[in-house]
């Protein structure tokens, strides 16, 4: 069995008088440990779908599963729940809160879970540590660069030690050099404590660094390549 | 109710964004300073007017007279008001003001005979000079503590006022709000100095009786006693008798009611506003926030305890503010030369700071609920 | 320097219509505070002015000058004065000398008295009475009969002033031709109806002298009060006439300097209001400015912009000023209107008299002139933290 599993899936939503249907039944299976690219021209429905994943948006119809669990009637508080303990979210502009240090930034999610201080400590700790940035554990977002940031959104996302990792253009505000060091930290993830990850990007670059690429058109899935040779990887980026 | 460990959260949303927090606690305690005040006005108003069971003063006065520079009642008539039965003390007052209408300062002069002086001294405490001071000079003065700090008197200065010229032989502080705001002088030295009044003559007569319970009683029995004589007597309580002298001040303090309530509703609009601010500038960490998997009700939790944060040290600022401005400031609001001392009382200030909490509340509710029913993805779309 | 185009501002204000109308909103509400604020002390202060008539002098017991209705003189003294003081001004035979009573009583409507059952049960409202002889209206050339005729003595008549029922708490109705005051035990019949614009007097209740003495139990009046021929005579002259007669005990002093002596008394109240009105004004500031960091915080990207484009600094700052003063100035102008429509001449009762608000030509220069100065200091922190960031940082913000 997938660890996620999509049937049907269907998005629709408004904006003012127009109808606008991201999503049309899509079927995806993505199993646990995957490293997942998904592609596409804008528009195209890939951070719907992302976004239906990580149970932050709910389907409009179709039937969406992660870990067992069915994703597609739940309440928002459920749902809330739910995500706090499996999935952690990686946004292309960062979206640290302003005021809060990295330190505490991180330590945010850990708010939700009833945990001895020690404890939360040692965790928050061992994230900054993981992603390189524990040296900085103490500055705020407007005293880090645009990586140090993403470095802090990671260590965010992975600091609950959840189920699926999702980043939506986790590269798109970062320069080259930037850009290649998230994704050897998301490669990593992947590879060596076998995260699930599902990554969108506009990058093919990027997306060399996934085990899979998925394209996605006008809300459909068009093909299902499987880059899993990482040839181009040091070239591109 | 907001569970303790994000209650650092909260703090640290108020205090880190210390531009619009300052601003917005500026006003809060801006506004609050003056409801506080107000507060202060009406209590002291309160106090000097409203009657307790155990009130047993009377205070008898001439008959459609309401200065005291006008009423003038022979002293003669102590002997027929102490036989009245239920009157235990009586106590011939000359009373010169400098003027009757309301004002912030009147200096009252009182005058008593020297035997009279431990039946009023029992709420006295002389914090400088002494008792024994008054008594060995005719034109000696034991002056009220809050009428000596804003004339700037101590014990040994010479002052005058209403033509009358004083020394002021000891500051005292008394429980009786009346006694604060006067400067006691010798009945006879006021008799011959006061216009027009002989030895002879006195303002009022301060009647003590036996049974609180029989306060009226004994009051129309004086008034019939008086009542064919040339000067014909009317005989009220004595925070009766205040508040009806202190009727223009007390409408004044009554408008203020309306003052402070306007007070309230800007405190809660300068924090609403605030607020409604902030989370339209936190549309996206907001939405960051549930996608870690804070539930909407939680956010909201968070917004209204900003709000309450904001509103309650904004408060303490303005109480603190309004504490200092009446301890310090000696005020005192007289009329027909009787006195409102203007005093503050731990318990309102209490109130005040609490009230503003509230408005804290209230304030936060309507951004706090519009906030928590954002859709996630909506938020991200709309920025 | 290059300026931004005028329209900049206004399509600006206009991005957000909810902000615009909470900015003057909240405009309005400061300056209709100060309005306020301004009508009440203007309307105190000139009412003490005007109350004193050119040339006319008060004459009261010595050391009561501070306050009429302490004051003690012989009843006799006028006739005495008339004769005494060269240079008084007269009309034909008589003398423009007027002795009266200033004494607070309470009063009551007669509606309220037949409500109540009896005069006695309910007390009223503390008013000024003044006990005057037909020589009053010679005196206080500033009152006149707009309606019926003066009281005549011994028939309990009374006249009263325009602004009398706020002080008694009654309506107009109550007070009008023909209607009842309780006052002393007695009931007395409204006679006439006077104006003395501007001044203390409007807000009395005005009977025959030889009355109000019975009624009130009094044997001597309060002041004598006489008008000066300015040729003939001075102040001096009858400062001179009291010191000379030290046997009838009085002081001489101008009613202009009586009635200015009573405005300085009243300074801590004028004072109150100026504070009150002050603070709250400033509550309203302190939230504005929050609006204004607000409004201005997310434009930080488009200043660098338009810096990039090659408008200075300065352009950028006055053009948010300008949306700042058009915020204001509407929200001003709107409060002066309200001002003047509603709060001009409302009355109100203080301390044994009443008097209107003013709300003239300098209460509305001064808060439009304070609505302005809002409009212009207040954008000024907000727009100088926005501004002073370098142009590649603002560039970058979010």
């Amino acid at each position: 069995m997938s660890l996620i599993e999509c049937r049907a899936l269907t998005k629709v939503y408004r904006k003012g008088s127009q109808q606008i249907t991201p999503l049309r039944d899509l079927d995806l299976d993505v199993d646990a440990g995957d490293f997942l690219a998904l592609m596409g021209p804008s528009g195209s429905g890939k951070t719907t779908l992302l976004n239906l994943i990580s149970g932050i948006d709910r389907p409009t119809s179709g039937s969406l599963r992660v870990d067992g669990v069915e994703l597609s009637g739940m309440s928002r508080s459920r749902l809330a729940d739910w995500r706090a303990r499996h999935v952690g979210y990686i946004f292309q502009l960062y979206h640290l809160v302003p005021v809060l240090t990295a330190y505490e930034n991180v330590e945010l999610p850990l708010l939700l879970q009833r945990m001895p201080r020690r404890e939360r400590h040692n965790r928050v700790a061992a994230a900054l540590d993981l992603v390189g940035i524990a040296d900085r554990h103490n500055h705020f977002p407007r005293q880090l660069s645009g990586g140090q940031e993403q470095r802090v959104a990671i260590a965010r996302a992975i600091v609950t030690d959840p189920t699926i990792i999702v980043a939506d253009e986790p590269t798109g505000d970062l320069d080259r050099e930037s850009a290649r060091a998230v994704m050897e930290l998301l490669r990593g993830l992947s590879t060596e404590t076998g995260k699930t990850l599902i990554m969108v990007t506009h990058d093919p670059a990027c997306a060399s660094f996934a085990r899979r690429t998925l394209h996605l058109d006008k809300g459909r899935l068009v093909e299902s390549a499987a880059a899993r040779t990482p040839v181009l990887r040091e070239e591109a980026l | 109710m907001l569970d303790a460990r994000f209650i650092p959260l909260v703090f640290k949303q108020v205090i880190r964004h210390r531009t619009r927090s300052a601003l917005t606690m500026g006003g809060v305690a801006t506004v609050m300073f003056l409801f506080i005040a107000i507060q202060t006005i009406q209590d002291g108003v309160r106090r000097a007017t409203e009657r307790s069971s155990r009130d047993a003063t009377l205070i008898v006065f001439r008959e459609n007279r309401y200065c005291p520079a006008t009423s003038r009642l022979p002293q003669r008539y102590e002997e027929r008001i102490a036989g009245i039965p239920g009157v235990v003390d009586v106590i011939p007052m000359q009373i010169v003001v400098n003027n009757c209408r309301a004002s912030l300062d009147v200096v009252t002069f009182r005058g008593v005979r020297p035997r009279d002086l431990d039946a009023l001294a029992a709420h006295w405490e002389c914090v400088e000079g002494s008792m024994d001071a008054w008594l060995k000079r005719s034109d000696a003065a034991l002056v009220g503590e809050v009428l000596a700090r804003r004339r700037g008197l101590s014990a040994g200065d010479a002052f005058d006022s209403s033509g009358v010229s004083v020394v002021v032989a000891g500051i005292i502080r008394s429980t009786q709000p009346q006694d604060q705001n006067v400067a006691y002088v010798h009945l006879e030295f006021l008799q011959r100095s006061a216009l027009r009044a002989g030895v002879g003559e006195v303002t009022q007569f301060e009647v003590r009786v036996e049974d609180p319970s029989r306060i009226e009683e004994v009051a129309k029995a004086i008034d019939a006693e008086f009542s064919t004589d040339v000067e014909p007597t009317a005989t009220r309580p004595e925070k009766e008798f205040v508040a009806r002298a202190a009727r223009d001040v007390m409408e004044m303090v009554g408008f203020t009611r309306w003052l402070a309530l306007g007070c309230l509703a800007a405190a809660v609009a300068l924090v609403a506003n605030s607020v409604v601010l902030s989370v339209r500038d936190r549309v996206r960490e907001h939405a960051v926030l549930q996608t870690l998997g804070f539930r909407s009700g939680l956010i909201a939790r968070l917004i209204v305890g900003e709000s309450f944060l904001l509103a309650l040290m904004g408060g303490a600022v303005g109480a603190v503010g309004a504490f200092a401005l009446v301890q310090f400031g000696n005020f005192s609001l007289s009329v027909e030369g009787l006195s409102i001392g203007i005093r503050p009382e731990l318990r309102s200030i209490l109130f005040g700071w609490l009230v503003s909490g509230a408005a804290g509340l209230i304030a936060g509710l309507a951004p706090a609920l519009r906030a928590s029913r954002r859709e996630i993805a909506a938020c991200f779309r709309a920025v | 320097m290059r300026l931004l185009p005028f329209e900049y501002a206004v399509r600006n204000l206009g991005r957000s219509p909810a902000r615009l109308v909470l900015s003057i909103a909240a405009a309005a509400i400061v300056v209709l505070m100060l309005v306020a604020a301004g009508g009440f002390v203007r309307g105190m202060s000139l009412s003490l002015q005007t109350s004193g008539g050119h040339h006319n002098v008060m004459l009261m017991g010595a050391g009561s000058e501070e306050s009429v209705e302490r004051s003690e003189v012989d009843a006799g003294v006028a006739s005495l004065v008339a004769a005494s003081i060269p240079g008084i001004r007269s009309s034909g035979d008589v003398s423009f000398v007027s002795p009266e009573v200033h004494v607070a009583l309470p009063v009551l409507p007669g509606r309220i008295t037949q409500e109540a059952g009896a005069a006695g049960d309910r007390e009223g409202r503390l008013v000024m009475v003044r006990g005057v002889t037909p020589a009053a209206m010679l005196v206080h050339g500033q009152a006149q009969i707009i309606e019926g005729r003066l009281p005549a003595p011994g028939m309990n008549e009374v006249m009263v002033g325009a602004m009398a029922h706020t002080r008694i708490g009654a309506s107009e109705h109550d007070l009008a031709l023909g209607k009842t005051l309780h006052c002393a035990g007695r009931a007395w019949s409204i006679v006439g109806r006077f104006v003395a614009p501007g001044t203390v007097m409007e807000a009395e209740v005005w009977a025959p002298l030889t009355d109000v003495l019975e009624a009130a139990k009094r044997q001597t009046v309060s002041t004598i009060v006489l008008t000066l021929d300015p040729s003939r005579a001075e102040f001096a002259d009858v400062a001179a006439f009291t010191k000379m007669r030290v046997d009838l005990e009085l002081s001489a002093t101008t009613e202009r300097d009586y009635y200015a002596r009573l405005q300085s008394f009243y300074a801590p109240i004028r004072m109150g209001a100026w504070v009150t009105a002050g603070l709250i004004g400033l509550g309203g500031l302190l939230g504005g400015l929050n609006a204004l960091y607000a409004a201005f915080a997310p434009r930080v990207r488009e200043f660098g912009t338009v810096q990039a484009i090659g408008f200075r600094r300065g352009a950028i700052f006055f053009s948010l000023m300008q949306e700042s003063v058009i915020a204001s100035a509407a929200g001003a102008l709107f409060a002066c209107g309200v001002g003047v429509l509603a709060l001009d001449g409302l009355s109100v009762r203080f301390s044994m008299g009443a008097f209107g608000l003013v709300v003239d030509a300098p209460v509305i220069a001064s808060a439009l002139g304070a609505g302005l100065c809002l409009g212009v200091f207040g954008a000024w922190p907000p727009a100088w933290r926005c501004l002073r960031m370098p142009i590649p940082v603002a560039l970058k913000a979010a």
